[in-house]
């Protein structure tokens, strides 16, 4: 898990993902598909079955309308009509329950199946009540009794009426009234009344129902043709042959009213309906009731189904949920272990540059990790490493840096006090020229005085002459001063010009170094050539001495071949040989030494350049010295200037004041002169006073000047101190980072 | 000695004024005190032929090369005008081949030897005195006259005790006679 790599990672996380998903789906597809098969069954079965039972139920209604019907109906014609359609309704009421009851058995329900054997059974009862009735009910006795009556009977009893008022015109057209006319007569009218009263008995047979009203009607018909019976032998008047057609026509009619009669005993219209308002409803009922019962199962099973695809679908939720939680969970911990192999070593790595940032360099990550994390955290160790090698060469610099610092403001520090010398010289000097002016204008003062008093007092020669003489002193105090302000200045100037000197010299003696290192150079290259040359040389000596050896060996064997005679130049040549090798190495120990002596000749060469780059740093520092200095002494030399004009002026004033004392002589003899005289010192005096304060403020001048030495000097003190300052910082900056190799060195 | 003589008269008996010559040289030296070997080295290792046996020793070692020449002929070497014959002892020897280098010499023989000939060597050394004591004849030994051939373990006369190394005295004689030997042997 560790060693994965982040997109392995990845794709292990989001297969897991991808899987619990698929899960869910797969367990929700499973779970609906349940619900899905609930349902269907639902639909396929319950519902086809109340389908079915409602048609089942409007079918057989249906029949029993057209049943009621085909019974009501008085003609035969759409009796039958009727009665065609109650039997294909019927019909089809016995399909629907066949298809029915296939469904059930199908089904399999034990309950529904007794109760569709049930309906069945009803269902057969009221079949054949209905089939019964209906055959009833096509045979329509009573219609076809009324008819014969309204028919047959009718015009047979037309028939005997006729004869009858033929035989009663018969009676009355003799014109002459017998016994036996009269008797005719009223027995004509008796079969006459009897006859008549025979279509309402029938009509009354056939309206009942009853067997007793039937036998009665019956027996009341009988009396009535047996009363007309009788009564013909009257009415005929003994006329046989006028009998004859009314008593075939009599036998008819008693025919006819037998038929009737037992056409009205059949009484199908009354059976039918009676069957069909009794049996027909109870089987009816019963089956009704049978359909009911099935219905109410049917809406249990519906409510079943219900409950069940409820539950399937309760179920299904429980699974999809548990399926995601599980997916969840499982995804959440593996996603937790990806997370924890990528971030743990991330935060490690970033710890480690928070380390680093704060200057600890020593720390690294342990990380055996071979994926791109543990390539990070080895490039971060990489990393820390350079920055500890480039940390480390950085304190070196540093230390060279504080000391070239440290070297520096030693430098400056002596140019400080150099430049401090100077203005404290410049300041005496200014002290010095404040003090001539401040004699000068006591002077003024006393000259001006002088100037009044010589305009009012001219018996006070005395005086003036003692006035006099303390000018002269002043003046000559004043003379004095200028003169230590100028040796002073003199004395800057020559020190200022000492250190040029000092500094030309040095650059000077830099320059000839540099020019005695390079020529020092040279003469080693030469030297490094001359050894060069040496070994040459040596290599022919080797090479001779060799040639010797050879010419040895071959003397040595031409004295041996010799025999006696060349035993002495054997000796000779023998020596020869060992002269020979010891010249070998000879040369061979020059070789070496002069190897040597090349060896450390470019080590010296080296060393020369080294010096040289050494000396023309010296020289390059000394050319900025001495062009500071050189700034000082025009300074320096400045202010030397004005001393040197003070000087004069005070001079001059010297030379006044020796006039004015010349003057004051005269005075004694001439006021009026010493008057002009003492004007002229005045005037004398005020220039001098001006002068003098021309120089205090030159020499206000050179002390500013020289302060602003001194500053200049005291800010390259401090450019110096603040380098120290810097490399001294940078030397801490650098030590804040903890290196091992300072750890080392710690410990 | 006498065995050495022996020695000789059995093995060559080519060339009777020359072995004559030897033979008289050698005794005569061996009469007296010592003897004197002229040594070079080989392959680092010590070797000397009799110093009377001994012409010359140059630098000159260019040799022009012959064709169709056995392995152990180097070629031919002009001295002064005069053309010898350069053998390549190291071959002779079977020891490996090695180029020239400025150290190498060549080693002349007189004609009581060979005629013109001589053999390169690696670096000459120095003369060598040496005592009758010190040498002992070199004599394989088995099969002594049986075998008309020369082997290369033939070139070998003697072995000289050094106070510090051995010095494996050969028998220039026989360094011409192996190479027409085995010229013969290879046609």
């Amino acid at each position: 898990m560790k060693n994965f790599k982040l997109a392995t990672k990845m794709l292990l996380l989001t297969t897991i993902l991808m899987s619990s998903a698929v899960i869910v789906a797969f367990v929700a597809v499973n779970r609906l598909s349940a619900v899905s098969a609930q349902l269907r069954q639902l639909v396929d079965s319950t519902i086809v079955k109340a389908n079915d039972l409602s048609e089942l139920h409007v079918k057989f209604l249906a029949s029993v309308r057209a049943q009621k019907n085909s019974v009501l109906s008085p003609e035969d014609d759409t009796s039958k009509a009727y009665a065609a359609i109650s039997r294909t309704s019927l019909t089809e009421a016995r399909d629907v329950l066949g298809k029915l009851k296939e469904l059930v058995t199908k089904d399999r329900i034990e309950k529904q199946s007794k109760v569709i054997d049930d309906i069945v059974r009803a269902f057969d009862k009221v079949e054949s009540v209905h089939n019964a009735i209906l055959d009833l009910s096509v045979q329509n006795t009573n219609v076809k009794a009324r008819r014969l009556l309204s028919g047959d009977v009718q015009r047979e009893t037309e028939l005997l009426l006729s004869r009858f008022r033929v035989w009663a015109d018969d009676a009355t057209g003799k014109g002459v009234a017998t016994e036996a006319q009269v008797t005719r007569l009223r027995a004509l009218y008796e079969i006459h009344d009897r006859l008549m009263s025979i279509q309402p008995i029938v009509t009354k047979h056939i309206e009942s129902s009853s067997d007793e009203e039937m036998s009665i009607q019956e027996s009341k018909l009988d009396d009535c043709l047996e009363q007309i019976k009788n009564g013909l032998m009257v009415a005929s008047g003994g006329n046989i042959a006028n009998q004859v057609d009314v008593t075939t026509t009599l036998s008819e009619l008693k025919m006819t009213l037998a038929r009737i009669t037992k056409y009205s005993r059949l009484d199908t219209n009354n059976q039918s309906t009676s069957m069909s308002l009794n049996e027909s409803r109870v089987a009816a009922d019963e089956l009704v009731k049978r359909i009911d019962e099935l219905e109410n199962l049917l809406l249990a099973e519906a409510k079943d189904g219900r409950d069940s695809s409820d539950a399937a679908y309760k179920l299904a939720v429980w699974w999809i949920l548990i399926a995601t939680f599980s997916g969840i969970l499982l995804g959440g911990l593996i996603a937790y272990l990806v997370k924890e192999s990528v971030t743990r070593p991330v935060f490690q790595v970033r710890n480690l540059a928070q380390a680093m940032a704060g200057g600890d360099l020593r720390q690294r990550i342990p990380l055996e990790q071979q994926d791109e994390v543990g390539e990070l955290s080895d490039a971060t160790n990489s990393l820390a490493d350079s920055l500890t090698r480039i940390v480390t060469q950085i304190q070196k610099v540093s230390e060279s840096l504080a000391g070239s610092a440290t070297d520096l403001t030693g430098v400056s520090n002596q140019l400080l006090s150099q430049s401090e010398t100077v203005s404290m010289k410049s300041a005496s000097v200014a002290s010095a020229s404040e003090q001539l002016s401040n004699n000068i204008s006591t002077m003024a003062a006393a000259a001006e005085e002088m100037s009044v008093s010589v305009a009012s007092i001219s018996s006070a020669s005395e005086e003036m002459s003692v006035n006099v003489g303390t000018i002269s002193s002043a003046a000559e105090q004043t003379s004095t001063n200028v003169g230590i302000v100028s040796t002073a200045v003199g004395e800057i100037s020559s020190s200022f010009t000492d250190v040029l000197n000092d500094v030309r010299e040095g650059s000077r003696v830099a320059g000839e170094a540099s020019r005695m290192a390079d020529s020092a150079t040279a003469t080693i290259q030469t030297l490094s050539q001359s050894g060069t040359e040496i070994s040459k040389v040596t290599e022919a000596i080797k090479m001779i001495a060799l040639q010797t050896n050879l010419l040895a060996l071959n003397a040595t064997i031409e004295a041996t071949s010799a025999g006696e005679a060349g035993k002495g130049f054997a000796v000779v040549a023998h020596e020869i040989k060992e002269l020979a090798h010891q010249s070998a190495k000879a040369a061979e120990d020059i070789a070496r030494k002069i190897e040597g002596v090349q060896n450390d000749t470019r080590q010296t060469v080296q060393v020369i350049q080294n010096v040289s780059q050494i000396i023309k740093d010296i020289n390059s520092s000394a050319g900025r010295i001495s062009l500071s200095v050189e700034k000082q002494t025009r300074a320096a030399t400045m202010i030397s200037h004005n001393v040197v004009e003070a000087d004069k002026g005070v001079s001059n004033i010297a030379r006044s004041i020796a006039e004015v004392a010349k003057a004051a002589g005269d005075m004694s003899r001439n006021v009026a002169e010493a008057a002009r005289g003492a004007t002229d010192v005045s005037r004398n005096v005020g220039e001098a006073a001006k002068a003098s304060g021309g120089i205090s403020s030159d020499i206000h001048g050179v002390s500013v000047a020289s302060k602003s030495t001194n500053q200049s000097a005291s800010k390259v003190h401090e450019s110096a101190e603040r380098l120290d300052q810097i490399a001294k910082e940078l030397r801490k900056l650098v030590g804040r980072f903890k290196t091992n190799t300072e750890d080392t060195d710690a410990e | 000695m006498n065995e050495k003589s022996v020695d000789i008269e059995g093995r060559v008996g080519g060339w009777p004024d020359s072995e004559s010559q030897a033979t008289g040289a050698t005794n005569g030296i061996d009469s007296e005190t010592e003897r004197l070997f002229c040594t070079f080295r080989l392959d680092g290792q010590l070797f000397g032929v009799d110093m009377l046996d001994v012409k010359e020793v140059t630098t000159e070692t260019t040799s022009m090369h012959i064709a169709h020449a056995p392995d152990e002929v180097l070629g031919l070497v002009n001295i002064r005008g005069h053309i010898y014959l350069a053998l390549d002892l190291r071959t002779l020897l079977g020891m490996p081949e090695t180029e020239l280098t400025g150290d190498s010499r060549l080693v002349l023989f007189k004609p009581s030897v060979g005629n013109a000939f001589g053999v390169i060597v690696d670096a000459i050394s120095e003369i060598q005195s040496a005592d009758p004591d010190s040498l002992e004849p070199f004599s394989p030994g088995d099969h002594e006259g049986l075998v008309p051939k020369l082997r290369r373990v033939d070139l070998i006369a003697a072995i000289c005790k050094l106070p510090d190394e051995l010095l494996v005295v050969l028998n220039p004689l026989r360094f011409l006679t192996i190479v027409e030997q085995n010229i013969a042997t290879s046609v």
